[in-house]
């Protein structure tokens, strides 16, 4: 993600901060998931969301087995997610693959940018990209 | 009405979010005699003029709009499933609702673009106001969460005499369009933009008549783009009696047969040097330079294994970045304004 210039970005749970969100759900029809948000920041530290249908506990299961990293350059920063498929409620890789999104949000010009466009919040995922997932 | 405003949108101290001067997506609007403008250099972030679907009836006339990294858009309306009702009826998330009185989108296109309907295009046969449910003509299985968008049998668009100058993309019609979706009479020129890739582009269905399309002179762009339809219907757009001039390729298309399939005529193509135009020899029907769609029409990025182990740690440098499979540009506003410098890139594995 690019850094802006002459702002210094800055870390903040609960979408306070430069950060991205992460929103995603399984799309096999006999494991239909809920969707999931997360909310990662630039100093690595990162917390999932109940706002879109997952229960406290399935975001409990998924902060506590999901891995999140951050790293500052000058240029730009950039994150690395893993999520076991487990954590997000589905026995193996879903062979009908992930609905996902994916938003950026810079305070520095108060702006929200995202994957695929939805016409309203980023974690409408339905209306967002697929990931499919390749041996 | 929205009329004889001038809206400058230059951003002033600390950088600015994407904006618009003017967001048309409520139905029997007339936008005339405004000037959309940035001051000093063209700002990416800026739309003149954005329309959306599913708004009808709309007369956008007699506006300038100058120095915008996009001119005039056009934007399709998506939504999708959220409850699935008896007979084949349900609710969604994201259209206007409709006044009992209204034309509670009877007869109109839904097209699915997720789900097993995947591609079909169906007709609504009616919005009931009180429960707000959409019913199908013909009921189909529909899932929680299968997306859509719709669009009207007459959109009844007008756009006209608008001149958009100094623009990187001065106009992306990219809504599904309708018979009665019009863009004439629109002085459209590069000016001083740079990086003007094209000049119009074109998703659905609509008429281009007289037209002056001017200075689309840098190496790889186009006057005219076509794109083929969503719907995946056969676009039979009109492009009539437009002046091309001082363009490199006049008529680019993004999948073949969208050109020769076009109502054309009365065209004119002045200094353009792939359609060298003579009282001997005219040069329509011009052929339309073929180049491939980048884009699918459904964001997917693959996900394949890696060649070795991940550590997570925020180092991306182990990570595809080259694969166009499997890396894509976070370059969009969540409304679906295209950012001209992406923010972000993102892979998956």
């Amino acid at each position: 993600m690019s850094t802006p210039k002459d702002t210094p970005l800055k870390a903040g749970l609960d979408w306070s901060g430069d950060g991205v969100e992460l929103s995603l759900r399984g799309v096999n029809t006999a494991e239909v998931t809920p969707i999931f948000v997360l909310w990662g920041t630039v100093d690595g530290t990162f917390q999932g969301s109940t706002a879109m249908g997952a229960s406290a506990a399935q975001i409990a299961r998924l902060q506590r087995s999901a891995r999140y990293a951050a790293r500052l350059g000058d240029a730009e920063w950039t994150c690395e997610w893993q999520l076991p498929f487990a954590a997000l409620g589905m026995i193996a890789a879903p062979a009908k693959g992930l609905k996902l999104n994916v938003g950026l949000r810079t305070l520095a010009d108060d702006s929200w940018a995202a994957w695929v466009p939805t016409g309203g919040r980023v974690c409408e995922v339905d209306l967002a990209g697929e990931v499919q997932l390749r041996n | 009405m929205v009329r004889g405003n001038i809206i400058d949108l230059t951003a002033v101290g600390k950088p600015a979010p994407a904006r618009a001067g003017l967001d048309l997506a409520a139905s029997d609007v007339t936008a005339s005699d405004n000037q959309v403008s940035v001051r000093g250099e063209v700002d990416p972030n800026v739309t003149g003029i954005r329309l959306s679907e599913p708004a009808i009836n709309l007369l956008v006339h007699d506006n300038l709009v100058r120095t915008c990294g996009h001119g005039i858009v056009a934007r399709p309306c998506r939504s999708s499933v959220t409850e699935v009702g008896a007979h084949g009826t349900f609710l969604e998330s994201a259209l206007p609702l409709e006044w009992p009185v209204g034309h509670r989108y009877r007869g109109w296109n839904l097209v699915w673009l997720g789900g097993a309907n995947t591609d079909k295009l169906c007709t609504i046969a009616e919005f009931d106001a009180e429960t707000c449910r959409f019913r199908l003509e013909q009921p189909l299985k529909i899932s929680v969460g299968d997306s859509f968008a719709i669009f009207p049998p007459s959109a009844n668009w007008t756009l006209h005499s608008n001149t958009i100058a100094d623009c990187r993309r001065p106009v992306a019609l990219d809504g599904y369009g309708s018979p009665t979706s019009v863009f004439r009479q629109n002085p459209v020129t590069r000016g001083w933009a740079a990086d003007v890739a094209q000049a119009v582009t074109i998703a659905g269905e609509y008429k281009l008549i007289g037209n002056h399309l001017q200075g689309v002179d840098e190496p790889e762009s186009a006057a005219l783009v076509l794109l083929p339809c969503r719907a995946g219907k056969t676009l039979r757009n009109v492009v009539r009696d437009n002046v091309f001039e001082n363009c490199v390729q006049p008529v680019q298309e993004r999948a073949k047969g969208l050109w020769a399939a076009a109502t054309k005529h009365g065209n004119t193509f002045l200094d353009c040097p792939s359609a060298e135009q003579t009282e001997a020899a005219p040069a329509e029907p011009i052929p339309a330079a073929f180049v491939p769609a980048e884009a699918t029409r459904h964001a997917l990025l693959e996900a394949g294994h890696l060649a070795g182990p991940i550590a997570v740690d925020g180092s991306i440098d182990e990570w595809p970045w080259t694969d166009p499979k499997r890396a894509m540009p976070i370059r969009y506003t969540p409304t679906g304004d295209e950012l001209l410098d992406s923010k972000g890139r993102l892979c998956a594995a």
